[in-house]
């Protein structure tokens, strides 16, 4: 089952008319584990979250994960009004598949508008607009294709997520390829240069700005308190692997939904967080 | 009877033998050729957008068709070709002129360094004058560019140092050139990016003896790097789009300009043992095929004729490529559907068509 917790007026005592709340429903893949994770601790400490959460349901190596399947999402999107919100948290590792684990043909890429650190001049450099090219399509034929349809598929607002940004820590991956990654030899490749993980998220971030701008989805960035100054997840925000975020950066982005969709009825629902 | 000297000639030295009394699709007007190639030959490719078109073939036939630039394994492959990676054997884009085929040479070794090295299109939009459309959207910023610059240029001297074979296409003898140091530019600027200033940009229109020069340079620059390397010229049947010779007809200049490519292509077959000519240009604009190899925009070469081509030069180069050949249509001035689709025309970009664009 989803993270089904929703604000009910009885539960805060709050005194707002229940009309006037939106419904806000988020669905995601795996970076939606971090909400879900920061509204069962929520949960544990009786403060009512939010929003309701979804994780994609799949079928892998024999075992469901997750708890929705889209379609089933998009049914319940169905029913919400205009001042409802919707917000995504689909897809958005690409990056990582990009950038995590060292390449045989080291590369590097030039960014626009970024001051340099510049490429490693060992590293083979890649167009900008050529990754972009592969970002691109690869992000309009499948996260793109789902955020048309959510988008098609209720008159709520929708709200893209970004994803968190990665890690600096290179050693903290690295124990983490070589525990769960040796024998497909991954660990053995190393870590990519942290300096081109983040030129990769922000490449995607770009793509699905773009796209999301086309469709008319609104886009959240990551929190900002959960980001330091480089633009890399802060420490204290990392989960036990290479590339998510831990339930309280989760617990950051159900503040921020609050402070932004919810402000007037911050007081009253938040008694400990 | 007397003796003549055409008694012994071959068939395909008549006219009537070998042109008017075969069926088009059999017209075969090779002559001298006798380069081979195999399936571990590296061929190489350079030129106008004609040469697109060995580039392709020689790509799905099997042969050894050598990218010394293939992109990074992380583009997947799709990107790459849209990123022009491959489409020739190092991203250069179209060489239309042999001056510009000579100053890459030079480039490439350090030898000649234009002092016109970046155009700026927008904030963050920067085209390599010598190859513009070449990344689509340009680069980022002049640091990418000449980032990837660098890395083409080494990608180019990798390229002819272990080469076997090299097909260039010439395609055209009217060039713009740089008034400061007589760099010429692929397409005129302003066309494709840049801004066009007569004061630092002039018309140049190759004579056959600046051709001859320049092909002759590069020649004997590819000799010294890669001593053992062969060369085909070929000349691209792919008409001008516009000339800026002052008062010609674009008919005219054509004719002219394939003219002086002919010569000067077979002057080096002549002149050099390394040096071969394949009659790209004489099978699709020879009157046996009733112009049936144009699209009809007069201009465009449609699949037939590439295959014609083609099938020619692998009987010649490799033995192979006997198969029936594709029927020769009749040429028609009407556009349907049918027809249209038929004639479905390959998916060159030609650079040039930029210059009449509305």
């Amino acid at each position: 089952m989803g993270m089904n917790v929703e604000i009910q007026a009885s539960n805060t005592g709050a005194q707002v008319p229940k009309s006037k709340r939106p419904r806000i429903l988020l669905f995601g893949d795996s970076h939606s584990h971090a909400v879900q994770r920061a509204i069962e601790k929520r949960k544990g400490k009786d403060t009512p979250a939010p929003v309701a959460a979804y994780r994609l349901l799949k079928e892998k190596n024999g075992r469901s994960i997750g708890d929705m399947t889209f379609e089933d999402f998009l049914e319940m999107t169905r029913k919400l009004g205009p001042e409802d919100i919707v917000l995504s948290m689909i897809g958005g590792n690409q990056h990582a598949v990009f950038s995590t684990v060292q390449h045989p043909q080291p590369f590097d890429f030039f960014a626009p508008g970024q001051v340099p650190p510049s490429p490693e001049l060992s590293a083979k450099i890649v167009p900008y607009r050529a990754l972009e090219h592969a970002f691109a399509n690869g992000l309009q034929r499948g996260d793109g294709k789902s955020l048309e349809a959510l988008r098609k598929a209720t008159v709520a607002r929708v709200v893209h997520i970004i994803s968190p940004p990665p890690k600096q820590d290179n050693a903290h991956i690295q124990q983490y390829h070589e525990t769960h990654f040796a024998n497909d030899g991954l660990a053995s490749r190393g870590v990519s240069p942290p300096a081109l993980r983040l030129k990769f998220w922000t490449l995607q971030t770009r793509v699905l700005e773009s796209i999301c701008c086309a469709l008319g989805i609104e886009v959240m960035m990551p929190p900002t308190g959960a980001v330091d100054e480089q633009g890399f997840l802060r420490r204290e925000y990392y989960a036990q692997d290479a590339t998510h975020a831990n339930w309280r950066y989760g617990e950051r982005v159900l503040r921020e939904v609050e402070r932004r969709f919810l402000p007037e009825h911050l007081p009253t629902m938040r008694n400990s967080a | 009877m007397s003796e003549h000297p055409y008694k012994s000639l071959p068939e395909k030295a008549f006219w009537r033998r070998s042109v008017a009394g075969v069926k088009p699709v059999l017209v075969d007007p090779v002559g001298l050729f006798d380069l081979r190639i195999d399936a571990d030959t590296k061929v190489a490719t350079a030129g106008s957008c004609f040469a697109q078109h060995i580039a392709r073939y020689l790509k799905k036939s099997g042969f050894s068709y050598y990218v010394a630039e293939p992109g990074h394994p992380i583009l997947p492959g799709a990107t790459r070709e849209q990123h022009n990676y491959g489409l020739f054997s190092a991203r250069y884009g179209n060489i239309y002129t042999a001056r510009q085929l000579w100053q890459l040479f030079e480039r490439a070794y350090g030898r000649f360094t234009p002092t016109e090295d970046v155009w700026q299109a927008g904030d963050d939009v920067y085209l390599d004058p010598f190859r513009p459309t070449t990344q689509p959207g340009g680069f980022v910023s002049r640091e990418e560019l000449i980032a990837d610059r660098e890395q083409h240029l080494a990608a180019v001297r990798n390229m002819f140092e272990t080469l076997d074979v090299f097909v260039f296409t010439l395609g055209l003898t009217e060039c713009w050139r740089s008034r400061v140091d007589g760099s010429v530019f692929p397409i005129c600027p302003g066309v494709e990016g840049g801004a066009f200033d007569p004061d630092r940009y002039e018309f140049y229109n190759q004579p056959v003896e600046d051709v001859i020069g320049d092909l002759s340079a590069f020649r004997a620059g590819l000799a010294q790097v890669n001593p053992s390397a062969q060369i085909i010229f070929t000349v691209s049947p792919v008409p001008l789009v516009a000339t800026a010779e002052t008062g010609a007809h674009v008919l005219s200049a054509t004719t002219y300009s394939k003219s002086v490519l002919r010569v000067a292509a077979e002057s080096m077959r002549q002149r050099f043992e390394n040096v071969h000519y394949f009659p790209s240009y004489e099978i699709i604009t020879g009157a046996f095929n009733r112009g049936a190899y144009y699209a009809p925009d007069l201009r465009s070469v449609l699949e037939d004729g590439v295959a014609h081509v083609m099938r020619l030069f692998m009987r010649h180069a490799t033995g192979s490529g006997d198969e029936p050949a594709t029927p020769i249509r009749a040429a028609t001035t009407e556009e349907d559907d049918h027809v249209a689709a038929a004639q479905r025309m390959v998916e060159v970009e030609c650079d040039e068509v930029a210059l009449d664009r509305d």
